[in-house]
């Protein structure tokens, strides 16, 4: 080098300590001001916290919320300082700043709390994004856009208060999607939405019943929820529905309780009727030449009575004066002396 | 001496792609993206980089005796292109915030890069060689016979007319004094004598084209190194002005600039 280059020159570095001089000059003088990236909000609250109204009392002071980097200290430690009673709540999990703490997201208080972006700037920026709503009970996965594909502000939900909410809201939204079902709803299920809902849209519009245990087939697919989930306050009250027939079925008197409670193995969801029927009769179902015949062919009224007229050419009156002449008064059951209901079949008794 | 303002170019090439990015940011976070968060720390980081090797690299190079690595128009082009768009970078981390002292260093930062601007001007009125060594007056001198001798051996073969025309160009004032409105009004003579030209160029209809752009040349050549000659010791007076004004403000920029990232670690990055 023949000289030093421009910015060491003397007049470059004597420039230098100049501007370095007078900023330590008016740091010393203004504070930490001259570093503030702006305004601290100037909104008086009620009593003084901290010996200040306002965080913009604080002036230059940034060590009153700023803990130096190398101190144990946290920048939400300084601020539970002046605000006793927010660290008061984050002890309690039924309050916000609990719910928030419980939900074990290690946020700093600035990630919904920002300053420095004017003395009337709001205080509280709650990020949808980033603020762990799933922490309050109540997840926002399903609740990103509204039908009109806005995303959803916080006062969509919240009307002045962001720790209260009013499930008319959710009434009101959902009944300009669907006044019928959101209707048919309320009816069967009331209207604390929250009771069941917890916003992960498990049993919302897109819910698919066929990834349940119980498909919903045949005469169960047009069902309303509450035919089946009658009186469910809860997912686990929706869950713990019934799903053997007899749950929601009573056992015909048709059955006389003698088929016992596995349907299935004669009826689908289709229908009831017909029905198929492979177990053991005591009598030959298919005994004559034109295939099984509907049980209430032979029995009309129950299983435990049957009836031979509904089916043969058995006149009544005819066979009664058929069966007197051969001696046999006692012929009203039938299966008795013809087990098995051939022709010319007759017992010896 | 530089003909082409190939890193001007490059320059507002680069601004263009950021500015995209920029608005590319601003959509995707519906917000002028803060100067504190990943995107607008990464703008001021680059900018400033970019900043500091305007500042040392075209400097180191110009003085190094053994590091003789490029030429010296190459990292003047490399020195200007940086010197744009580091301060634009710069500006767009301020997220147009201008608050205490980083305003300070923002606010800089402009008077920095229009002192800049300022100084390319009048370092390009000193005529140098591609290697950045100054051509001293003896040597324009020389240049403008050899350029005077080309034109009068070019004429020689021409029309009449074409010698009329020299003699009415050749009257008309291209170094103004060759003080320090030379220097800074030289666009604007030039324009002047591009006028001139045009009109004169209409009325002759008859030059074909070759003709009138060799003569162009020619004329063009003669009067940038006259007014060159004119104005050179001005031009180095005013360099050196400029240089003593120039260095000291780019200090004082870097000086709050390192003040202000030490601030910006100490609250910011560092805050738990």
């Amino acid at each position: 080098m023949n000289k030093p280059i421009g910015c060491l020159s003397r007049s470059g570095l004597a420039a230098a300590l100049l501007a370095l001089v007078v900023l330590v000059g008016v740091g010393l003088v203004w504070g930490g001001r001259l570093f503030s990236p702006g305004p601290l909000n100037s909104e008086a609250g009620g009593e003084p916290l901290g010996g200040v109204r306002s965080h913009a009392e604080t002036g230059g002071r940034c060590s009153a919320c700023h803990a130096a980097p190398w101190s144990s200290e946290t920048m939400a430690d300084r601020c539970v300082v002046c605000h006793t009673d927010i660290a008061a709540q984050m002890g309690d999990p039924t309050s916000l700043h609990g719910v928030v703490m419980a939900s074990g997201q290690d946020q700093p208080c600035y990630a919904c709390h920002p300053e420095h972006r004017g003395e009337d700037a709001p205080l509280t920026t709650l990020d949808p994004g980033t603020f762990p709503h799933q922490a309050t009970g109540y997840s926002l996965e399903g609740h990103q856009q509204m039908a009109s594909g806005a995303p959803f502000a916080c006062a969509d939900c919240h009307a002045d208060d962001l720790t209260l909410f009013d499930p008319a809201r959710c009434v009101g939204c959902h009944r300009g999607l669907d006044a019928a079902s959101m209707q048919a709803h309320e009816s069967a299920f009331g209207s604390d939405c929250l009771a069941c809902h917890d916003g992960l849209d498990t049993y919302g519009a897109s819910f698919d019943h066929a990834q349940t245990a119980f498909p919903l087939a045949g005469q169960h697919a047009p069902l309303a929820c509450a035919g089946c989930h009658q009186g469910a306050r809860t997912i686990a009250d929706l869950r713990a529905a019934p799903q053997d027939c007899v749950g929601c079925h009573d056992d015909p008197v048709f059955h006389r309780g003698l088929l016992g409670t596995e349907c299935a193995s004669c009826h689908d969801s289709t229908a009831w009727s017909p029905a198929r029927y492979d177990r053991a009769h005591t009598f030959p179902i298919n005994h004559g030449e034109s295939g099984p015949s509907p049980c209430r062919t032979c029995h009309p009224t129950t299983l435990s009575d049957y009836t031979c007229y509904g089916c043969h050419e058995h006149d009544r009156a005819d066979l009664e004066r058929k069966h007197r002449e051969e001696g046999i008064s006692d012929f009203q059951d039938c299966a008795r002396c013809h087990p098995t209901g051939q022709k010319d079949e007759g017992g010896e008794d | 001496m530089q003909r082409r303002s190939y890193e001007l170019w490059s320059a507002l090439g680069a601004m263009v792609a950021i500015t995209l990015l920029y608005l590319w940011a601003i959509a995707r976070l519906d917000a002028v993206p803060p100067a504190g968060d990943l995107f607008g720390h990464g703008l001021g980081i680059i900018g400033f980089f970019l900043m500091l090797t305007t500042e040392t690299l075209y400097s180191l190079r110009k003085r190094s005796r053994r590091a003789r690595w490029g030429r010296m128009s190459s990292w003047l082009r490399f020195h200007i292109f940086t010197g744009l768009v580091g301060p634009y970078l710069v500006l767009l981390h301020t997220s147009f915030k201008f608050n205490g002292l980083a305003g300070i260093v923002a606010a800089l930062t402009i008077v920095v890069v229009l002192s800049g601007v300022v100084g390319r001007y009048i370092y390009t009125a000193v005529p140098r060689t591609a290697d950045g060594v100054v051509i001293e007056a003896a040597e324009l001198e020389d240049q403008i016979a050899a350029a005077e001798a080309d034109l009068q051996r070019w004429l020689a073969g021409q029309p009449e007319a074409d010698q009329r025309l020299v003699q009415r160009l050749a009257a008309l004032p291209d170094a103004a004094g060759g003080g320090p409105l030379t220097v800074l009004g030289r666009t604007f003579l030039e324009w002047d004598n591009r006028l001139v030209w045009r009109r004169e160029r209409r009325q002759m209809a008859a030059m074909d084209k070759a003709r009138a752009r060799e003569l162009d040349r020619l004329l063009s050549r003669r009067r940038s190194l006259r007014r060159q000659v004119a104005s050179l010791a001005a031009a180095r007076r005013m360099l050196a002005t400029w240089h003593t004004v120039h260095i000291p403000i780019g200090m004082v920029l870097f000086t709050a600039a390192f003040v202000h990232i030490g601030a910006a670690i100490y609250y910011a990055t560092l805050l738990k």
